[in-house]
């Protein structure tokens, strides 16, 4: 751990002064006046010389907006306890919900008691079949690895796939990001081998 | 502004007392994280049920749900329960909206009818309702990169959200800064690293590859989130029409890796960079 720290540490420096060497002035790139903010992002794949010519500026917005204090969108507000044909939630209390009977994922929590490594069922679904395996430290899940055909290429590959578990990693190593946007790989089969996964951790 | 998240294989202390959650259903993984103190444990339970019977009646992946009988025509729209109607209703007027290009219908979906890019963030919205009738006012929801929240992580602190590199998934290429909000606000990105999700240029018949993510800011997820799919199929053209529509922002990442970003998003990023420096 430590070891890695002192690399990401590393790698983070080098990553800013990649960036701060690559970071152009900010120019008008656009025909409607916009700020036009350019600079290019270090990747492993393509680190292409900055342009000038790039960049998508837009002029004519307003501010972004969150919902009006008062405004309640729902075209229904659904109370707890009228969940319609849903099995009655569980009971208050911290304690964990146990796994629900048949194919229905289960609400889980991610805290449990044991370490070690867990990996779901093999899944199928139209592209091939997933394969989930998640590791646990001390009860919290820590790092999730999917086996999935690679569409395009042959053979399997290995992809750390969880952006909400990054989250969980990233608030609490650093105090200043609270979780993460992207766009991620979803699936029924990947749901569900998960879910297999997290219940044998659970047993 | 890219920082290195570190081993994933780091242990993970959780904070405590204070109610989360991680749960797999809708074909991804959701985690609640509600920084109230005095919200019960079973209205996350509420939420989470709320989200299991969605996916259990919207998913096109469950040979039973209304969708999939809708599908293959064993129903119609007016049989649908009020929740189905009223999806395909929105889904219908966003079609409309985005001149085609959000569309749940298309023979490159499953089963020639998919509501998903639209259902999950509905379905979250609903379930932040929930966790507010329960008097939850500071939360965050995440929902596969999908993200909604209110209020503050903690006080005096401003929920800080990361949008992830295009092609390092433990990166992050900005960070976005929501102050104190009085309402909620949502982030939802779109990108050609999200696989089983099949986005098409309605005017090429193509994937689109101009782009390699679009993340967009707004008030309601359901919204964010088919604008984002929206504006990712517009390519370099996404940008331009998000600035149409009001209260809501688009962080464009190209596949040059170059971001660009609305004028609606620059306090966003200003906010963060003031809080935490240029690259914290």
């Amino acid at each position: 751990m430590p070891k890695r720290a002192v690399a990401a540490c590393v790698t983070t420096a080098l990553a800013l002064v990649l960036l701060f060497s690559f970071k152009t002035p900010a120019t008008p790139v656009s025909a409607l006046g916009g700020p036009g903010q350019v600079a290019v992002i270090p990747g492993p794949s393509t680190n292409p010389a900055p342009t000038t010519d790039a960049g998508t500026g837009t002029g004519v917005s307003g501010p972004l907006t969150s919902t009006p204090p008062a405004a309640e969108p729902s075209h229904r507000h659904r109370l707890p306890g009228v969940l319609g044909a849903t099995p009655a939630p569980p009971a208050a209390g911290a304690t964990p919900a146990p796994p629900a009977a048949g194919a229905t994922p289960a609400p889980t929590n991610a805290a449990s008691k044991g370490s070690g490594t867990f990996t779901g069922a093999a899944v199928q679904y139209p592209y091939g079949q997933v394969q989930v395996q998640i590791t646990l430290v001390a009860g919290k899940i820590t790092d999730v690895v999917a086996q999935m055909p690679d569409q395009g290429r042959s053979g399997f590959i290995s992809q750390s796939v969880a952006p909400i578990l990054q989250s969980e990693v990233l608030s609490a190593q650093s105090a200043n990001i609270n979780t993460v946007s992207g766009a991620t790989y979803t699936s029924e089969a990947y749901a569900q081998s998960l879910q297999s996964a997290i219940d044998q951790a659970h047993g | 502004m890219v920082e290195q998240l570190g081993a994933l294989a780091a242990a993970v202390e959780a904070p405590r007392n204070r109610p989360r959650r991680i749960v797999a259903t809708m074909g991804t993984v959701i985690g609640i994280d509600v920084r109230d103190r005095d919200v019960p444990e079973s209205a996350l339970d509420d939420a989470i049920a709320w989200l299991v019977d969605v996916d259990a009646r919207f998913s096109p992946y469950r040979a039973g749900s209304e969708i999939s009988r809708l599908a293959r025509a064993e129903i119609v729209a007016e049989d649908c329960s009020a929740d189905v109607r009223f999806v395909l209703t929105r889904c219908e007027a966003l079609r409309q909206e985005s001149e085609g290009f959000f569309d749940i219908r298309g023979p490159g979906l499953l089963g020639g009818l998919d509501p998903s890019g639209y259902v999950k963030g509905w379905a979250v919205e609903e379930a932040a309702f929930i966790l507010e009738a329960a008097g939850a006012r500071n939360y965050a929801i995440n929902a596969g990169g999908d993200v909604i929240l209110r209020g503050s992580p903690e006080p005096g602190r401003s929920w800080i959200v990361g949008i992830r590199h295009p092609v390092e998934a433990d990166q992050i290429v900005a960070r976005l800064s929501f102050g104190a909000a009085v309402g909620r606000w949502a982030v939802a990105t779109s990108g050609l690293y999200e696989r089983g999700k099949h986005i098409v240029n309605p005017r090429t018949g193509r994937s689109p590859d101009e782009l390699l993510s679009m993340t967009v800011g707004g008030p309601s997820l359901a919204v964010a989130d088919a604008y984002a799919t929206t504006a990712f199929a517009m390519g370099r053209d996404g940008l331009a029409w998000l600035a149409t529509r009001p209260g809501y922002g688009g962080y464009a990442i190209d596949r040059d890796l170059r971001p660009s970003w609305n004028e609606a998003v620059e306090p966003l990023l200003a906010a963060a960079r003031e809080t935490l420096g240029p690259a914290a």
